[in-house]
């Protein structure tokens, strides 16, 4: 069962990355363990390019999302900065 | 927007370099912004902030739990009288105010609400308390969203187990038969791997009271020394060593390390005893040695008859090397991290005596008055004088015999001879 809330925990996650598009790039992607994301593909645009995007969080959202993503991780679905 | 175009924005937003909802933010026009806040009227009026300033735009803005309705109401409200909603592209709740910081274990980042005071102090107030029950309910009620299953509640009678069961239940009851789109009908990200309706989970929920010693028990494991000794947060370690060990003046310089899941060493030790954790790194790194070994002989030219008699063996040996390396770089990486924690761990265990404190409390309650009182007025039992008050406290909670007033404000002295602030103790002794 704790399986399947990491699982869903980063899906979620990499969604609202994504600017809550899904991704349906490759289903059978297994993250880590932890639920670290393998490989994040951002999403494009028409024109096939990646959308880069501003990421604003307080202390939860930050906690929520740093225990499942890195900062590696974040510039890999298009968010660009980092603290 | 052309790759070019792509590098100068990454340039360009790289300078900024906080994004914390509180720090002063400089504007990115035409890049979409997400949002991830708690709903709170402060983080709203945030957002409407950077929107009227144009900081970026469009926005797409998350909150971590479901926005209670006058919150979004007094948002709409807002959004309409700054005339910021052409910025706004959506609006989510995302039921993720909990964090999963290990494979089989979560917790509800309940930092600032001091969760266990607030439940147990006298003082709290009875909307202060609400809130944190409320806050609670709201993080359990994530975590059974994001499981996608409804899970069987028990709890013991009384106290605030019982008020979080039932507010739980009622929340969950609530969504189910009032909701248009109910959270629990369409199929979750990994529908395959959810339970049928008919297994479904049992979610128990404890009072930590039940048991408060692991708490304070000094624990003898990599993963609780680490916990313990070094300073831990959300898998991230960081070790401050001295710059000059002879003059702390000089100040410390600060180190991280971050735990992944796929920590082979981490998998394998984070619940093994120190002792054996130190053994295993060692073995480890002979193994690692011995695979380097083993790749230079097949591939080095130390073995000249295979390149003479057979050319397309040592190329074969030649790629199998190569497809080993990553593999053996990132493992002697993460060796290198746990040597390095291993002997920041080494340095705090002699520091503060760990090793005896763990001993003790193996069997602290057949520990005396009289030698509990010794232990605690030895001057030579490590460096943090809190371990003896964690110690009292377990052998307080777990010996049989009496204490009289006399004996506790013995105890009590000494402690605060040692060091200790005591404010803990008479809610200790209650």
């Amino acid at each position: 069962m704790v399986k399947v809330l990491t699982l869903s925990f980063a899906a979620s996650i990499k969604k609202l990355l994504n600017l809550n598009e899904t991704v349906n790039a490759n289903e059978n992607e297994e993250p880590h363990a932890n639920g670290t994301l393998a490989s994040s593909a951002p999403i494009l645009t028409a024109e096939g390019e990646p959308i880069w995007k501003v990421l604003v969080f307080d202390d939860l959202g930050r906690d929520v999302i740093s225990s499942v993503l890195r900062v590696s991780d974040l510039r890999s679905m298009g968010i660009t900065m980092h603290m | 927007m052309s790759w070019e175009h792509g590098a100068k924005w990454t340039s360009a937003l790289l300078t900024e370099s906080k994004r914390h909802i509180s720090s002063p933010r400089h504007p990115i026009p035409d890049v979409p912004v997400i949002y991830l806040l708690e709903p709170t009227a402060q983080n709203l009026q945030s957002i409407t902030n950077d929107l009227q300033k144009g900081l970026y735009s469009p926005a797409y803005i998350n909150f971590t739990s479901s926005i209670p309705r006058p919150l979004l109401e007094d948002f709409a409200t807002q959004t309409a009288t700054a005339g910021t909603s052409e910025q706004i592209a959506r609006v989510y709740d995302q039921y993720l105010n909990f964090i999963v910081s290990e494979p089989d274990l979560f917790n509800l980042g309940m930092y600032k609400e001091h969760t266990y005071w607030a439940l147990n102090s006298g003082k709290t107030q009875d909307d202060e308390l609400d809130l944190v029950i409320d806050r609670i309910v709201s993080g359990l009620f994530s975590v059974i969203v994001t499981m996608g299953v409804i899970p069987i509640i028990r709890c013991p009678k009384d106290a605030a187990a019982e008020m979080i069961s039932a507010k739980l239940d009622r929340k969950l009851r609530d969504h189910i038969l009032n909701s248009k789109d109910n959270l629990f009908s369409g199929a979750r990200p990994t529908s395959s791997t959810v339970a049928t309706p008919t297994s479904r989970p049992v979610l128990i929920i404890l009072d930590r009271n039940v048991d408060l010693i692991p708490m304070l028990s000094h624990s003898w494991t990599y993963q609780s020394l680490v916990h313990d000794v070094l300073n831990m947060k959300l898998n991230r370690i960081t070790i401050e060593t001295p710059i000059d060990e002879n003059n702390p003046a000089k100040g410390v310089t600060k180190k991280t390390y971050d735990l992944t899941a796929n920590d082979f060493f981490w998998q394998k030790n984070a619940g093994v005893p120190f002792p054996q954790v130190a053994e295993d790194i060692d073995a480890e790194l002979t193994r690692y040695k011995e695979d380097v070994a083993a790749i230079t002989k097949k591939t080095g030219v130390t073995d000249l008859d295979d390149l003479q008699n057979d050319t397309s063996a040592s190329a074969q040996h030649l790629k199998a090397a190569i497809t080993l390396l990553p593999e053996l770089r990132e493992r002697k990486a993460t060796l290198d991290m746990h040597m390095n924690i291993l002997a920041a761990l080494l340095n705090g265990i002699k520091n503060r005596q760990l090793d005896n404190y763990f001993q003790l409390e193996e069997n602290v309650s057949k520990q005396t008055k009289a030698q509990m009182l010794d232990l605690i007025k030895d001057a030579d039992k490590g460096k943090e004088p809190i371990d003896k008050l964690r110690l009292f406290i377990i052998w307080y909670i777990s010996t049989e015999q009496e204490i009289s007033r006399a004996d506790w404000n013995q105890f009590e002295e000494a402690l605060q001879a040692a060091g200790v602030d005591s404010a803990s103790l008479s809610y200790v002794r209650q």
